[in-house]
């Protein structure tokens, strides 16, 4: 682990500040301590720039040079915005559908990717070849072959030594870590069944304007529609299920599922879901997940164990541990002050410096085909099995929504229409 | 099902009674002198005239296989519907002037000198006719849900209570509670502890289209008109998680020894095309302790399907209908749970079997009416819970009245007395409740 306790290294680096002594005394990390990336963000919206903070915070805290040098955006507008901070010359601010090509073809190390979810296979693909660093936002897609190129992306970035960290923010957090460590040492036994919620408020709507090209529209919109966002269980939902298949150490097999539209008003998607998910052993998981106002919210995750029960964010319960046969102390895990956010980063930086880059791309790309394969159950109502996503030669495997991430390049397509829903089964 | 597969054992009974006259009659009455029953029907159409064939052959079965000597016999019908009543009546040799029809007819058959009342009617009217039963001193076999709201579950349980006091019998027709395979498990599983600790589970009535549910829209224009379509309105069953899918939670509260804590879900309608109900429901039950349930119901054909039950535990999982064989069977060794030659009876003939078998032998009276209205309470929280988007509370909806009246005081309308008299505004059609709506708001 890169860091020790944040009051460690708060400490620390106040010492370090305060003496000018070297940086050596950060232990691993000392050796980058004054090395220089250059960051590139693709997708300049309230989460790209959020990352982008994030980043630039973690390089802080480890003593590195981070330099933003490019900036990518669909909408000029947005690039503008959030080129005010960085200042930066038209030749490294790239607006348009391709802007993305342009940024990796730059001379910047590390590609930050935050466009709608969509557009990460895409992206992904393009930085690993041109050889860059990735920080790429949750969820990674919106369908299975889109899932299946993230994860065949992550494959081609062990090849070439490139850091591959998604925004699942919660496998940084230090509690969760505790929790997982210990739970994967057996602390509380067998997971036997559990519970994971994402049940929360309606996301930003955007009212289709008049000249509003379907591109537009879409990507203004794009929180409400699944070719976009992959719908709520994809988009945030996949938080929660990443740590049920962290936990539990695999994803689901089945997904058996139900949702519906209650309120939203615009696109295509539901507004709620609750998919009993299968695991290997046949224990199983109940995800919740809905965005309405004004109802019921939580957003947590629960595991009931033979040994005891597990609340990740707030540790463990009702473990008695037999003695000398498990060790109990997990190891320091670091959390930045910034939490989670900034940590991932860091551990996104501290890898790369070490010339031991983390790839989580196989992880949250299991997530996030996990999240697609309750949503497929909740329209069809069907019982879908994984295996089925993960054959490329099936059905369902060679589910692709349009329009694709390609299809934005074009422009040459049109927008689904606003309010027609998936229904389930027949009448 | 025995009103499927006849036993051969009572078919032989009942060729020898013929052949030999009165004798085994005249035997049979001398001997069960104070085991004569006559019992009334309430609610005469599918499930009830099931009802009543089965609780008339169990008293044939018991006779046949322990020689009890009970005398049961139909006596009275009653139904909305004067032509029903008849109907049933006539397959039963009950006289015509004890068929009654109409709003009231539950009252007059009660008063009919009946000592049996089988209530099968819609949910929505238990309360009110096990209350008139029970007062009457009657005991009772009455079709699970209970009720369809809260008010309804505690009418049902206070109902109950005035029946203990007074001896009489309260059987429910959740009829897993009386099958030998889920008695036995819960025994091994629930009270001896074979599998441990109970760890969380998961309870199911998932299932395609339904004929009751109505292809086109309704329109009712008179209660009559509700009350012969009732599987398709909220007031009359509950909803479908009361009306089928209280079978499995009852089971869970039957294992887990109690209702659970909070509710919290969502269902929808996709495909029901009249009516006000929901076609689908996916709760999480908190039944404390960590112990979660998963709680899944539909009614929409082409989907995936489970109707059932399974609980996970510190050693293994069990699916509650059987599995696991306890050291100690609570079971009379002579209560006969099949037709001698491998064929079970099922839970609709069983029901009856052991009802009339308790009664008979003048053991301690069956009293389910807390059970069933605790398990149609669950599915009320759980409609609740999906058609507000609200967690909803056990000691909010169900004990307390002061935290939430508008949740403790929930009443479906029309209610059995506003439908009896006719006053009452007619319930809109495919206009649902949706989640959010009532509290905090905007979306």
């Amino acid at each position: 682990m890169p860091l020790n306790r944040p009051v460690n290294r708060r400490n620390f680096l106040r010492t370090a500040v305060a003496t000018g002594a070297s940086l050596t005394l950060l232990g691993a990390t000392a050796k980058g301590a004054g090395k220089a990336f250059k960051l590139g963000l693709v997708g300049c919206g309230g989460r790209g720039r959020g990352a982008l903070d994030n980043c630039l915070a973690a390089g802080t805290a480890l003593g590195l040079n981070l330099e933003v040098a490019a900036l990518a955006d669909y909408f000029p507008d947005r690039l503008a915005e959030a080129n005010e901070k960085f200042k930066l010359g038209a030749d490294r601010c790239f607006a348009g559908a391709d802007g993305y090509k342009k940024l990796v073809g730059t001379n910047v190390d590390i590609v930050i990717l935050a466009s709608p979810p969509v557009f990460r296979p895409i992206h992904l693909e393009a930085a690993i070849d041109a050889g860059k660093h990735v920080f790429a936002e949750k969820p990674v897609g919106v369908d299975p072959v889109g899932c299946r190129r993230v994860i065949a992306a992550g494959e081609k970035a062990k090849t070439k030594n490139l850091a591959i960290v998604a925004g699942t923010q919660r496998r940084h957090s230090r509690a969760y870590r505790v929790a997982q460590w210990l739970v994967a040492q057996g602390a509380v036994g067998k997971i036997a069944t559990g519970c994971v919620y994402w049940c929360g408020d309606l996301l930003s709507t955007y009212e289709r304007k008049q000249g509003d090209t379907d591109p537009v529209y879409m990507l203004r919109n794009w929180y409400n529609f699944v070719e976009m966002s992959g719908d709520l269980v994809v988009e945030q939902h996949v938080h929660n299920i990443d740590i049920a298949n962290w936990f539990i150490g695999a994803p689901p097999v089945t997904a058996c599922g139900f949702g519906g539209r209650a309120r939203r008003k615009t696109g295509d998607q539901f507004d709620y879901f609750s998919v009993d998910f299968e695991y290997p052993g046949g224990v199983h998981i109940h995800s919740l997940s809905r965005q309405i106002n004004g109802c019921w919210n939580n957003l947590d995750e629960y595991f009931m164990a033979t040994g005891g029960q597990v609340r990740p964010r707030g540790g463990l319960r009702g473990v008695k541990p037999v003695a000398g046969t498990i060790n109990m102390k997990p190891p320091e895990f670091a959390e930045h002050r910034g939490g989670p956010y900034v940590q991932e980063h860091i551990d996104l930086l501290d890898g790369i410096v070490k010339g031991q880059p983390l790839n989580e791309a196989k992880d949250v790309a299991e997530s996030t085909l996990a999240g697609v394969m309750g949503r497929i159950s909740g329209y069809t109502g069907r019982r879908i099995e994984w295996k089925q996503l993960m054959d490329p030669n099936s059905d369902l495997g060679k589910l692709q929504l349009k329009p694709t991430a390609e299809d934005f390049e074009t422009g040459d397509f049109k927008a689904p229409q606003d309010d027609v829903i998936a229904i389930p089964g027949q009448a | 099902m025995p009103s499927d597969r006849p036993s051969p054992r009572r078919r032989d009974f009942l060729r020898t009674g013929a052949a030999l006259g009165g004798l085994v009659i005249l035997g049979s009455t001398a001997k069960g002198a104070g085991k004569t029953f006559k019992v009334g029907l309430i609610g005469c159409g599918g499930r009830g005239s099931g009802a009543i064939k089965q609780h008339l052959d169990a008293a044939k079965i018991l006779n046949d296989r322990l020689n009890l000597g009970l005398n049961v016999q139909a006596a009275a019908t009653a139904d909305w519907f004067p032509d029903r009543a008849r109907n049933t009546g006539k397959a039963h040799g009950v006289p015509e002037d004890h068929c009654f029809g109409g709003p009231d007819a539950y009252r007059k058959l009660i008063e009919s000198g009946v000592d049996i009342v089988l209530q099968c009617t819609s949910p929505n009217f238990r309360a009110l006719h096990l209350e008139t039963a029970v007062k009457a001193g009657k005991h009772v076999f009455m079709e699970k849900p209970s009720a369809v709201d809260p008010v309804g579950c505690r009418r049902i349980i206070e109902a109950g209570k005035l029946a203990e006091q007074k001896g009489l019998f309260v059987v429910a027709g959740t009829q897993r509670r009386h099958e030998r395979g889920y008695i036995e498990t819960a025994q091994a599983v629930a009270k001896e502890g074979c599998l441990g600790r109970l760890l969380g589970g998961r309870v199911a009535w998932c299932m395609g289209y339904i004929g009751w549910s109505a292809r086109a829209l309704i329109n009712p224009k008179t209660p009559g008109d509700l009350v012969r379509t009732w599987p398709n309105w909220v007031a009359l069953c509950g909803d479908h998680i009361c009306e089928q899918h209280v079978h499995n939670l009852d089971v869970a509260n039957w294992f887990i020894g109690h209702p659970p804590k909070t509710c919290a879900g969502v269902g929808g309608a996709a495909r029901r095309a009249a009516g006000d109900m929901y076609d689908f429901f996916s709760l999480d039950l908190d039944y404390g302790d960590g112990v979660h349930v998963h709680s899944m119901c539909r009614q929409i054909s082409a989907c995936w399907d489970w109707i059932g039950e399974e609980l996970v535990y510190e050693k293994g999982r069990t699916h509650c209908g059987g599995g696991q064989r306890p050291k100690e069977s609570p079971i009379p060794a002579d209560l006969p749970f099949d037709d001698g030659k491998g064929h079970g009876f099922g839970g609709h003939q069983q029901e009856h079997i052991n009802f009339l078998y308790a009664l008979a032998k003048g053991l301690k009276p069956i009293n389910e009416a807390k059970n069933v209205a605790e398990a149609t309470a669950v599915a009320v929280m759980g409609r609740t819970s999906a058609t507000t988007g609200q967690m909803v509370n056990w000691v909010e909806m169900m004990e307390d009245p002061k935290a939430k009246p508008e949740l403790y005081n929930l009443t479906c309308h029309p209610t059995a007395e506003e439908l009896e008299s006719g006053q009452f505004e007619m319930p809109k059609e495919r206009v649902l409740a949706l989640p959010g709506v009532v509290q905090g708001g905007g979306a």
